[in-house]
């Protein structure tokens, strides 16, 4: 029992910090569009150099995408080939999509562990952009390693949930 | 292992997976994974995570987020609504004016959002009630929201001509200028088939003098033009950027995502969080989602470039004794069974890095083509057993079996077949326009 809330605390709030990353990122992609505008107007009608803008939106917009992966993956966001679904029995869908869940899993879970490698390095060579901006570029990294992993996460829990939980209920 | 063996073994490999039911983002990326770990050096695995970065860090891919968030902007108002029934106003006398309001309905609601199911929710969600209410069968009204909602991808601004014009360095302001004429030509076929279908269904009624259609005075058809006039011009300010060459494709995306988005909290005042939320969470996952398969399918083809897949592949396709005409028919052959499978974003990035160097060998015109190749595709979306649009009527009108919609699409993508061969014929229907701008 005890393990059992544990558990659940540990995917509910997951569930809740996917989300509330979920929002951040459509946040972020209103700010990018705000950007872009004020971009437009700063050169087109005032003339003044635009250095930063463009490379800023496209940093916000590859955070918003990992920051979401995670939101999306809660609902089955991300779309796969389900024709074998209506083809198959029950319990050949469920092995399949077992097999598939992890591999899934292990395959989001190896990027993440290569994106903190990546973003490890950036952060201790101080690696910034060769623009005349020059921002630093561990930020947008971390963006990429924070989103897979929750990614990661996200997949245990559905692995978890749908094919060893919910089927130990089912035989209780 | 030969390249041939290798080669074999890797496209072996994805359909495998691909059909195992994994995202289609992670199972690409997967196979990629597995045949770096296998077949390349070491380092390629351990900068994997850059290289993805690398090719997500690209302006032109920017749009697409902004013109998704547009699009969900437009299609979480009224906006769909309204265009409908105003365009229901104008077109009321025509015999199955209600009908082709609704694919002209569909037709504007593509041209500002960039994805076809949004589309067909929008607009069918008050179209296909209304259209049964007023006599027209199960059939012929999932039909019309079925194949109005493929222009989605077409018209612009076009998620899919946008990553085609990034995967084979094209102009996207060209191929969106590309998309309009045949945009109205497919717009105009099936406006006419449906006028042709409704007679069909309604002769009795129409013989008895009784008309289903209502007729609306001026004042009710100028009434709803006030609201729907700055998405028009939001439109329009767009086409005419683009065709100018004033401001890049991204900077128009940005803009035009701004402007609806300032339009649905004005006029229709969506402003609170309850309002804001289905539009922020309906953008990111379709982004979300369509960024996760072009960033991984990057991965998948620089493994499959690395490993001379690609080249071997290509070379062979150039080599192959086939004419012009014959090779771009069997590429459509390809192109239109991977739809049933696959979303159009994946056939584009799996696709086109093989078959580009053989379609510039046989001359053939990278604008039109991408036009073509989105027809193409849109029948997929209408096409079981994937058919993305059928199931999102499937979820509009529950009642509907998936039978019936199915026949429903058939005549139109009987048409679609149509406009492609008149766009091989008079292929100036797409390179007019392009050809004029700056």
């Amino acid at each position: 029992m005890h393990m059992r809330r544990l558990w659940n605390g540990f995917a509910r709030g997951l569930e809740r910090v996917n989300a509330l990353m979920g929002y951040l990122s459509g946040i972020l992609i209103v700010l990018c569009a705000g950007i872009l505008v004020f971009e437009v107007v700063v050169r087109y009608w005032l003339a003044w150099p635009t250095d930063w803008e463009i490379e800023f939106s496209i940093m916000l917009l590859v955070a918003a995408t990992f920051l979401s992966a995670a939101f999306t993956q809660a609902t089955r966001g991300h779309v796969g080939i389900e024709v074998l679904d209506a083809v198959l029995s029950r319990r050949w869908n469920r092995r399949r999509y077992l097999v598939a869940d992890t591999l899934s899993m292990v395959f989001c879970g190896f990027v993440a562990w290569k994106a903190w490698a990546f973003f490890h390095e950036a952060w201790s060579d101080g690696r910034t952009s060769n623009t005349a901006w020059a921002p630093s570029l561990w930020p947008a990294y971390l963006m990429m390693a924070v989103g897979m992993t929750t990614l990661t996460l996200q997949l245990f829990v559905q692995v978890s949930e749908d094919h060893f939980i919910r089927r130990a209920e089912e035989r209780e | 292992m030969s390249t041939l063996q290798l080669g074999l073994l890797y496209g072996g490999a994805t359909f495998v997976v691909l059909f195992s039911g994994m995202p289609i983002a992670f199972a690409v990326g997967g196979v990629a994974l597995a045949f770096m770990l296998a077949f390349m050096p070491a380092v390629n695995v351990a900068i994997m995570a850059e290289t993805i970065y690398s090719e997500l860090d690209n302006f032109v891919l920017l749009t697409i987020p902004l013109f998704v968030l547009m699009g969900a902007a437009v299609g979480k108002s009224r906006a769909g609504a309204d265009l409908y029934s105003s365009l229901n106003r104008w077109l009321g006398r025509v015999p199955g004016g209600l009908g082709m309001a609704n694919v002209l309905a569909c037709s504007l609601f593509a041209a500002m959002c960039g994805s076809s199911p949004a589309t067909c929710s929008a607009i069918g969600s008050v179209g296909i009630p209304e259209m049964r209410k007023r006599g027209y069968s199960a059939q012929l009204a999932s039909g019309i929201i079925a194949a109005g909602g493929t222009l989605g991808i077409l018209i612009p601004p076009s998620l899919t001509l946008i990553l085609y014009g990034v995967v084979t360095e094209q102009s996207i302001g060209k191929l969106f200028l590309g998309g309009i004429g045949p945009g109205i030509l497919l717009t105009m076929l099936f406006m006419i088939w449906v006028g042709i279908r409704y007679r069909r269904e309604h002769r009795a009624e129409a013989a008895g003098g009784a008309d289903a259609a209502q007729v609306f005075d001026w004042r009710a058809r100028l009434e709803t033009l006030p609201r729907l006039a700055p998405f028009l011009a939001v439109i329009v300010v767009i086409l005419v950027a683009l065709y100018g060459g004033w401001a890049t494709p991204s900077e128009v995306a940005g803009i035009g995502a701004f402007a609806c988005l300032l339009m649905v909290v004005t006029l229709y005042g969506c402003w609170r969080w309850s309002d804001l939320k289905p539009i922020l969470s309906g953008t990111v996952r379709e982004s979300c989602m369509v960024m996760m398969i072009i960033a991984m399918s990057f991965l998948y083809t620089y493994v499959m470039s690395y490993l001379h897949i690609t080249q071997e592949v290509a070379q062979w396709l150039v080599g192959l004794p086939l004419g012009k005409w014959a090779f771009v028919f069997w590429v459509s052959v390809l192109i239109v069974v991977l739809g049933f499978f696959l979303p159009p974003v994946a056939i584009i990035l799996m696709v086109m890095p093989v078959v580009l160097p053989a379609l510039r060998a046989h001359g053939v015109d990278l604008i039109w083509f991408g036009i073509v190749m989105t027809v193409l595709m849109e029948m997929g979306l209408i096409h079981p057993p994937v058919g993305l649009n059928l199931f999102v009527i499937n979820g509009i009108a529950p009642d509907i079996g998936l039978r019936e919609i199915v026949w429903g699409t058939l005549p139109f993508i009987g048409l679609m077949i149509a406009a492609i061969l008149v766009l091989a014929l008079a292929p100036e229907i797409v390179l007019w326009l392009p050809g004029r701008s700056h």
